[in-house]
């Protein structure tokens, strides 16, 4: 009511003087301008990125993980200098990977922190609900860590994904399984959730291509360990192999629980798991547990070894991990698409960015986006859990 | 009544002026000073009715001022009053709408917002009612708004408190909710482990404790069976043993057969390995001394050999060995049934063991996992309720939802109660107590409903009565708005009403203004202004008219009237006097013009414009219409007079075409012209002489010219004579001659003169022979045609023709005109030409009579001076030309070439710039005292044809000449027009 007096008076004194014409937009230009950048979560000296995920529960050490790798990707730039004098700073609120917790911190990170974008939102039922806040709002979401579809569809013009969707991840594993080591009786232990739904299908879908169907399933409750009784039903079929969607914490006790009465599958996990999170509960077993990831192992590639003299830089007591190393990613793509967009960045001009055909050369690791394809990778890399808890590449027969 | 009193004062006054004598009244009009004349009267009367008007003027204005005021009075007060009830009403809806938004905001920011302005438009209520209450309109209804208002606000402060208990109830219910979502969500994440690990635990330990029992089971009968199968072995190796040495003792041989030897050495060896397979205890250590007992006898039985034969006390020793064997079997027998006893025994135990096992496990896990299940049944129920609870809106549900929660929690703490108080159980414990709590503890969920649906309660009846003032005021506005719409409708009705009597009083002044105009018009202006100036004006137009003897009314009246007719009265007279002396001037006038008109010998007639005969003499009758002369009299029309002429039948030239004659006549006689002579029948001829006066009259002169005439007509038939006689003349002699002597330029006397001429000789050649030859009416035909065209060929260039001698001619050209010396040579030379070719022309057609040969001109042409005249005697004379010129052009034309024209120097002189000719030979001429240079024109046709674009022609009055080819287009055209102009001038003038 009171800005809309305003403005006609000075639509009123600007019938009076030219000057005062000039004087009365250039206010309002320059009030617009001032909101409008608030809004957009960028001030002169910094852009303000807002993350919703797990920082205790099951899943805590992914949202941790991630957050220090986004975090070191920041930090890294920051040294630089910043982006055209910006400084990126990252507001993270903890959603204990519960949907109706992630839609209040998506709420508060647009309205009060008014971020510039939202990022790395951990898991699948989270991203459900967090996503259509953003959409609503026109908010870039970014680097979700989830492969489901839903977030895959171009329609959605906010989303950006950087990994590959947990259809091909289980596609990669299933063919591995299936081929690589003859095994056709195929169990699988998903979480009770669109997560856990999303993986089921995505490996249905794998094992419908080779005229199969799993052996046995079962479920557990998200953010429990409960997962005895889906052991049990899992059991009684007797499977070759078990391939696990979840989190490390259940996964990890599926595992060991299994092996002390006497089921010994081999077992397999969607990079969801967390892959070093997952050794180090399992704490040296004797069986093979294969892990999907969507990040190539950080041994000898350039950009590996920026990402650990990052973290290094970020918080040297923190050991570079699957997630990290995909937060990493993320944080390099923000700051890319930032550089690209120019001195004056807008959140319309950092979606129109990723709608058009762009291509993103991070170190040698290439992500591409158009406005067909919101996911910048579509790499699944294999990788075995050994005894000592190291990683190593899965060896392929008939590489594809 | 003012204008009434001043007239009867006028009448008064005028009843005592005395009536003033003529005389006096040119000295009043002099003064121009009536004291109650007309002018006194007319202003009266006029006073008098401008006094009506403004009076109708103040009554209409009256009116208006009425109308105004009625106007005013349902503007001024009744439209504010409307306007102030219609605003009360407008808030009173404001109101009434704000205030279920108060209900319905969310939070208090909302709910204050929403009471800002509700109490900013209780304050405008307030105002306005203060308003009203102030203008003291309509008391009651002003006590009703106070009351509507005082109510209005107090139930919303009611209401606003009860929204803001509510809000801050809902509020807490809503945190609540938030808290036991959350409860219920970590009592779920907490049980299902508990779950997950009852299921298993109980799977496991059953498994266990099956695979135990069976382990039991089958090391129970392993251990038995083996133990009663050893024994078994036992007693039949041992029976076997027995009977084997029996068998040898009775056969009675010393030593024992190696067969029976090694079958008793594996008998031997069963046995033993059979009793070491026994276990150690009390009925095995009883059974082996038996057995060693027994093996003892064996032993010696078995070790006779052929050292130590089996002869002496064989049979003893078989006796002892059967003893042996006896009581060995009596050991062995109940050890038997033992072991068979034992595996009995061993089995039940193991089984009724298991069944322990059984119902151990279902008594800790399969409850546990029950209470757990149930647990989670009741806990999803209880929170559902309480969630159902925190978003219920019928109070009325809420004590069954209560009672519902409450057994929920009873059978939760009751399966509480039965689980075990282990540490894994306690964070579920303390979850259960949160989420009862929320149920069961001080501002539980229940009682915060119930006192927010208390609260909205509270708020809706002040709501609804706050709504229900509202209404009330609304329709105390409508019912005021309607008093008010009446009241105005009233003073309206009054206001019409007034207009109407307003009208009504118009009308009467009105009829009375114009009935007191009818009477001053009837009464005054009428009898006493009009009449009298209708009655003078009538006199004065008879006076004017000349009537002199009219009588002159009013002179008796005192006022201007009366002064004006006493003018009139003299004028009148004067106009009599003067009229007698014009009379008498005029008679004498008359008379003096009668006389002197009769006394002139010609007849007179004066027409006026209307062509009526004013005046004419004696003489007019008897000299043009005697027939008729006694009916002409002043006052006949110049038609009658001359159709009565016409009808008597004496006009000689209209006999026969009467109307024709008297149209023509008519035409002459309305525009006058010359005299014109008109013939009666009896001889007398009439000059005419007709004039038109300055009126448009026509005055006559008619004269009697009979001898003139005759003596006219006399010497007409003389001069006709003469003129037939000098037309039988002027073919003998030149046209030009005749045209002098005729027109009396020159007379026929002998005289002559001199001039300079060019003199012509033409003369066919050998005409003579040819003449010979010819038939005389040939010849003659022949000679006639071609002097005939010659001499028209002469005459068109302007020759004079002297003469023809036969065929020979004689031209020459200056006399009696001359168009100058080098023209008339010119024209000369020309005619030649024109003759020649003329004549080449001619001998075509003459070869018709006979003409053979072709005929050839000889011409001569010569100029200078010679003397012309007439030459002759008295009584014969010949206007010719005599000199030497006439000679040398004879010469000329004898010497000339047939066919050519031969010129002399002179004449070369002329005419050598305009006409190519050649040098010819000199001649000697007779009568020349040199030899004369000669020319001849040369290629005559040719020249003819080239000269055929000139025209060159000079007359008494026209002279043309015109060289087409030396002319430009524009001259030609201006030549060409010029021409046309002329013809169109000649054939004009001939018309």
């Amino acid at each position: 009511m009171e800005e809309r007096w305003t403005i006609a008076q000075i639509f009123d004194r600007a019938l009076l003087s030219p000057i005062q014409i000039y004087v009365g937009v250039a206010l309002l230009l320059l009030a617009v301008n001032s909101q409008a950048a608030a809004q957009q979560g960028i001030t002169d000296d910094r852009i303000i990125f807002g993350q919703s995920a797990a920082f205790d529960g099951p899943a805590s050490s992914l949202g941790t993980d991630y957050r220090n790798g986004l975090l070191a990707a920041f930090n890294e730039v920051n040294r630089a200098g910043g982006i055209d004098g910006r400084r990126l700073e990252l507001i993270s609120y903890n959603d204990g990977y519960e949907p109706e917790q992630a839609i209040e911190n998506t709420n508060r990170l647009i309205k009060d922190d008014q971020v510039f974008a939202l990022v790395g939102q951990v898991g699948t039922p989270t991203a459900q609900s967090a996503q259509p806040i953003a959409q609503k709002n026109n908010i870039p979401f970014v680097g979700a860590f989830t492969g489901v579809s839903f977030l895959r569809n171009p329609a959605l013009r906010n989303v950006v994904n950087f990994r590959a969707s947990y259809d091909q991840e289980a596609e990669a594993l299933i063919d591995y399984l299936t081929g690589d080591l003859g095994l056709n009786k195929i169990g699988v232990l998903y979480q009770d959730d669109t997560f856990g739904r999303a993986g089921l299908t995505g490996i249905n879908l794998a094992l419908r291509r080779r005229n199969l169907q799993p052996a046995a399933d079962g479920t557990y409750m998200r953010n429990t360990t409960a997962v005895k009784r889906a052991l049990l039903s899992i059991r009684k079929s007797d499977p070759d192999a078990v391939v696990i969607v979840g989190a490390y914490k259940p996964t990890a006790a599926f595992i060991q629980t299994a092996l002390s009465i006497g089921v010994d599958p081999v077992f397999a996990a969607l990079s969801f798991v967390g892959g070093s999170a997952l050794a180090a509960e399992l704490d040296a077993i004797d069986q093979s547990v294969f892990v999907s990831q969507v990040v190539p192992l950080f041994e000898d590639i350039p950009l590996a070894t920026r990402f650990k003299t990052a973290l290094d830089n970020y918080s040297p007591d923190t050991a570079a991990n699957f997630i990290a190393f995909e937060g990493y990613i993320v944080g390099r793509l923000l700051i890319t698409a930032l550089q690209k967009i120019g001195p004056i960045p807008t959140r319309e001009k950092f979606i129109e960015l990723f709608n058009k055909d762009t291509r993103f050369d991070l170190d040698g690791l290439e992500l591409t986006y158009g406005p067909d394809d919101n996911q910048g990778s579509d790499e699944v890399y294999l990788t075995e859990i050994g005894k000592d808890g190291s990683f190593t590449a899965v060896e392929r027969k008939n590489s594809e | 009544m003012t204008v009434n009193r001043s007239e009867t004062g006028k009448d008064q006054k005028e009843q005592t002026t005395p009536v003033s004598p003529s005389g006096s009244v040119r000295s009043a009009a002099a003064k121009q000073h009536y004291r109650f004349g007309i002018k006194a009267k007319l202003s009266a009367t006029l006073f008098t009715l401008a006094a009506l008007t403004a009076v109708a003027c103040i009554i209409a204005w009256i009116v208006f001022e009425q109308i105004e005021a009625a106007v005013t009075d349902i503007t001024a007060e009744s439209i504010p009053e409307i306007t102030l009830a219609l605003k009360v009403a407008e808030i009173s809806t404001d109101i009434a709408a704000g205030a279920p938004s108060i209900m319905a905001s969310a939070t208090h920011q909302e709910r204050l917002d929403q009471k800002q302005v509700l109490d900013k438009a209780i304050v405008q209520l307030n105002a306005l009612i203060q308003q009203w209450q102030a203008l003291g309109i309509a008391p009651d209804i002003a006590m009703k708004f106070a009351a509507s208002s005082s109510q209005i606000t107090t139930q919303l402060a009611i209401m606003e408190s009860a929204v803001e208990k509510k809000l801050t109830l809902t509020k807490q219910l809503h945190e609540a909710s938030t808290l036991l979502s959350r409860t219920h969500n970590t009592f779920l994440e907490t049980l299902e482990p508990l779950v997950d690990n009852a299921v298993f635990d109980l799977v496991i330990t059953s498994e266990t404790s099956n695979s135990d029992t069976i382990e039991a089971l089958k090391s129970a009968i392993e251990a038995g069976t083996s133990r009663l199968g050893h024994l078994l072995a036992i007693r039949t190796n041992g029976g076997l043993i027995v009977s084997l040495l029996r068998e040898a003792a009775g056969r009675a041989v010393t030593r024992l057969e190696p067969r029976t030897r090694l079958a008793l050495g594996q008998l031997r060896q069963r046995f033993d390995r059979d009793l070491a397979a026994l276990r150690d205890d009390d009925t095995s250590d009883s059974l082996r001394a038996s057995a060693d007992t027994l093996l003892v006898y064996l032993d010696a039985i078995s070790s006779a050999t052929d050292n130590a034969p089996l002869t002496t006390d064989r049979d003893t020793r078989l006796t002892a060995l059967a003893a042996a064997h006896k009581e060995f079997l009596s050991i062995l027998t109940p050890v038997i049934f033992e072991a068979r006893d034992e595996i009995i025994t061993t089995i039940e135990t193991i089984a009724e063991e298991q069944a322990n096992a059984m119902t151990e496990l279902v008594d800790t896990g399969s409850f546990k996992l029950l209470h757990l299940m149930s647990l989670r049944a009741e806990g999803n129920l209880a929170s559902g309720l309480l969630s159902e609870t925190a978003h219920v809106f019928d109070g009325q549900l809420l004590p069954p939802l209560r009672e519902r929660f409450q057994a929920s929690a009873g059978q939760m703490q009751r399966a509480l109660d039965e689980l075990p108080q282990t540490a894994s159980l306690q964070n579920l414990r303390q979850y259960i107590a949160l989420l009862l709590g929320l149920g069961r503890d001080t501002d539980n969920i229940f009682i915060l409903k119930r006192a927010e649906l208390d609260q909205q309660e509270i708020a809706h009846t002040a709501l609804d009565i706050s709504q229900a003032q509202s209404v009330a005021m609304r329709s105390a506005v409508t019912d005021f708005v309607l008093f008010t719409q009446q009241m105005s409708d009233a003073t309206a009705a009054k206001a019409q009403e007034r207009i109407r009597n307003s009208k009504i009083i118009m009308v009467l002044i009105s009829a009375a203004s114009i009935i007191s105009a009818f009477l001053v018009m009837i009464v005054f202006v009428g009898p006493r202004i009009v009449r009298p100036i209708e009655e003078t004006t009538l006199a004065m137009t008879k006076l004017a008219g000349g009537d002199t003897s009219v009588d002159i009314p009013g002179r008796e009246r005192k006022d201007e009237l009366g002064h004006m007719a006493q003018a009139l009265g003299v004028f009148r007279d004067i106009t009599i006097e003067v009229q007698e002396s014009n009379l008498r001037e005029i008679d004498t006038a008359r008379r003096r013009l009668s006389d002197a008109i009769e006394s002139i010998s010609e007849a007179f007639s004066l027409y006026d414009s209307n062509d009526q005969l004013v005046v004419c003499n004696k003489k007019y009758g008897t000299l043009v219409h005697p027939e008729i002369a006694d009916q002409i009299r002043p006052g006949l029309t110049f038609e009658d007079i001359l159709r009565r002429a016409l009808k008597a039948d004496f006009i000689e030239a209209a006999r026969g075409r009467e109307d024709e004659w008297l149209k023509q006549r008519m035409a002459l006689h309305r525009n006058p012209g010359p005299p014109h002579i008109m013939q009666r029948v009896d001889g007398v001829w009439i000059m005419i002489s007709e004039r038109q006066t300055a009126e448009g009259g026509v005055v006559a002169v008619y004269s009697d010219i009979t001898e003139l005439k005759e003596r006219e007509n006399e010497l007409a038939e003389k001069s006709r004579a003469l003129e037939q006689l000098s037309s039988q003349l002027s073919k003998y002699l030149s046209p030009q001659i005749y045209e002098s002597i005729f027109t009396g330029e020159q007379s026929a006397v002998v005289a002559s003169k001199r001039k300079k001429l060019t003199v012509f000789f033409s003369d066919l050649v050998g005409f003579t022979e040819v003449a010979d030859r010819l038939e005389s009416e040939d010849l003659s035909q022949i000679i006639n045609e071609y002097l005939t065209e010659m001499s028209r060929i002469a005459l068109s260039h302007g020759a004079t023709i002297d003469k023809y001698v036969g065929d020979a001619i004689m031209i020459f050209f200056g006399d009696p005109v001359s168009r100058g010396v080098k023209t008339d040579a010119l024209a000369c030379v020309r005619m030649a030409i024109e003759m020649q070719k003329r004549l080449d022309e001619l001998t075509l057609s003459w070869s018709e009579h006979g003409l053979v040969e072709p005929m050839k001109a000889r011409i001569g042409i010569a100029t200078g001076f010679c003397a012309v005249g007439n030459f002759g005697s008295d009584v014969r004379m010949d206007y010719t030309i005599i000199g030497g010129v006439v000679n040398l052009a004879s010469r000329l034309e004898h010497s000339a070439v047939p066919g050519r024209i031969l010129l002399s120097a002179e004449t070369y002189n002329l005419i050598g710039e305009e006409i190519p000719c050649q040098e010819h030979e000199t001649v000697k001429i007779k009568g020349f005292a040199y030899p004369v240079k000669t020319y001849h024109v040369i290629d005559a046709p040719l020249q003819n044809d080239a000269d055929a674009d000139r025209i060159s022609e000079k007359r008494a009055s026209l002279s043309v000449d015109l060289d087409v080819a030396a002319m430009s287009n524009e001259d030609r055209e201006q030549a060409t027009q010029l021409l046309r102009d002329i013809a169109d001038k000649l054939d004009k003038d001939k018309d």
